[in-house]
């Protein structure tokens, strides 16, 4: 998707156009959503996500506060950031299901949840943006220097945008 | 720890603290070999701006890891003389942009409670013409580089 946006680039006007999910703005440095196409892109890209959510949790239907600041101006938001949103809020589905089987004994549910995050690094966007190795390896060390399990710490820094919607275990 | 021992150590963390900030390019240089820095990490930051009311979010997560992290940016070329406002936006709660700074040289990226640091995870970027510079109807577009320094360690 972020490929086909730099081809054509400079036909985003006329992209735009016939098809309300292609970025309203094009320009010099990117391509970006506008506010009023924000809640139709997140759907697009959740309604048929590549990787399973955990059982009974759903992605929400419009996109998450992230995307709707109560700020003056008018946000706009690059490609690529609601595959990034939409995938943190997948791991956090998972670290939940792996917490909520750490505290209650429950190893096969836990298992099942580190074998799921697994796909995390292939995740739309995520392959094209993120460094997970990089990552994880610095919420490690913020989890060691603390004394805290890794899952926990990254849950408490980074999970806002999943327990706004109501799911946590 | 006696108060004499603990005052001498606070006295080395601070001079720690700057020779961090000193080796930050160091360390972003390293980032770009896919190590993990450690520390304190600047990078070039650069966008466009069309008018004064866009507020662009980009796509690049960056991490805090300290428990209080000082963030900064400095201007380095931009034809909008009024400057730019850099705010953060994290995924680690749900109450919007937090922290922001808006100036030209080095600008402190300020919690909106009025600490002069802001909490661990990751956020993004957003940035916004400053000043006024674009009248009425737009600037045209304006290509802005600033360096950005987060990940601080602030105490």
């Amino acid at each position: 998707m972020l490929a086909i946006a730099a081809i054509l680039g400079g036909a985003g006007v006329v992209q735009a156009l016939d098809n309300p999910l292609a970025p309203d703005i094009v320009r010099a440095d990117g391509s970006f959503y506008s506010s009023n196409q924000i809640d139709e892109v997140w759907r697009s890209i959740t309604e048929s996500y590549p990787a399973a959510l955990p059982a009974q949790v759903k992605f929400p239907v419009d996109a998450p506060s992230f995307f709707h600041p109560a700020e003056e101006g008018k946000p706009v938001f690059q490609t690529g950031l609601p595959e990034l949103i939409a995938a943190r809020y997948w791991r956090c589905a998972w670290l939940d299901v792996a917490l909520d089987g750490a505290d209650r004994g429950n190893r096969s549910s836990e298992a099942a949840a580190h074998a799921a995050l697994g796909a995390y690094a292939g995740l739309p966007a995520v392959r094209d943006l993120v460094d997970v190795k990089t990552y994880e390896l610095q919420i490690s060390e913020y989890a060691k220097l603390r004394a805290a399990k890794v899952n926990e710490a990254e849950f408490t820094l980074e999970c806002g945008i999943y327990m706004e919607a109501g799911n946590v275990r | 720890m006696t108060r004499e021992t603990a005052q001498k150590r606070t006295s080395r963390l601070r001079h720690l603290a700057r020779a961090a900030m000193v080796v930050a390019t160091v360390s972003a240089a390293l980032a770009t070999m896919g190590v993990a820095p450690a520390s304190a990490t600047t990078a070039g930051i650069s966008g466009t701006l069309t008018n004064q009311w866009d507020v662009t979010y980009y796509n690049t997560a960056r991490t805090n890891t300290q428990s209080k992290n000082a963030m900064a940016f400095k201007v380095t070329g931009s034809s909008a003389a009024g400057g730019l406002c850099i705010a953060i936006r994290p995924t680690s709660t749900n109450s919007g942009t937090y922290a922001r700074g808006c100036g030209t040289s080095w600008t402190t990226i300020r919690h909106d409670n009025g600490n002069s640091w802001v909490g661990p995870g990751t956020f993004y970027l957003s940035a916004q013409n400053y000043g006024g510079a674009c009248g009425g109807s737009g600037c045209g577009a304006v290509t802005w580089t600033a360096d950005l320094q987060w990940n601080v360690l602030w105490f």
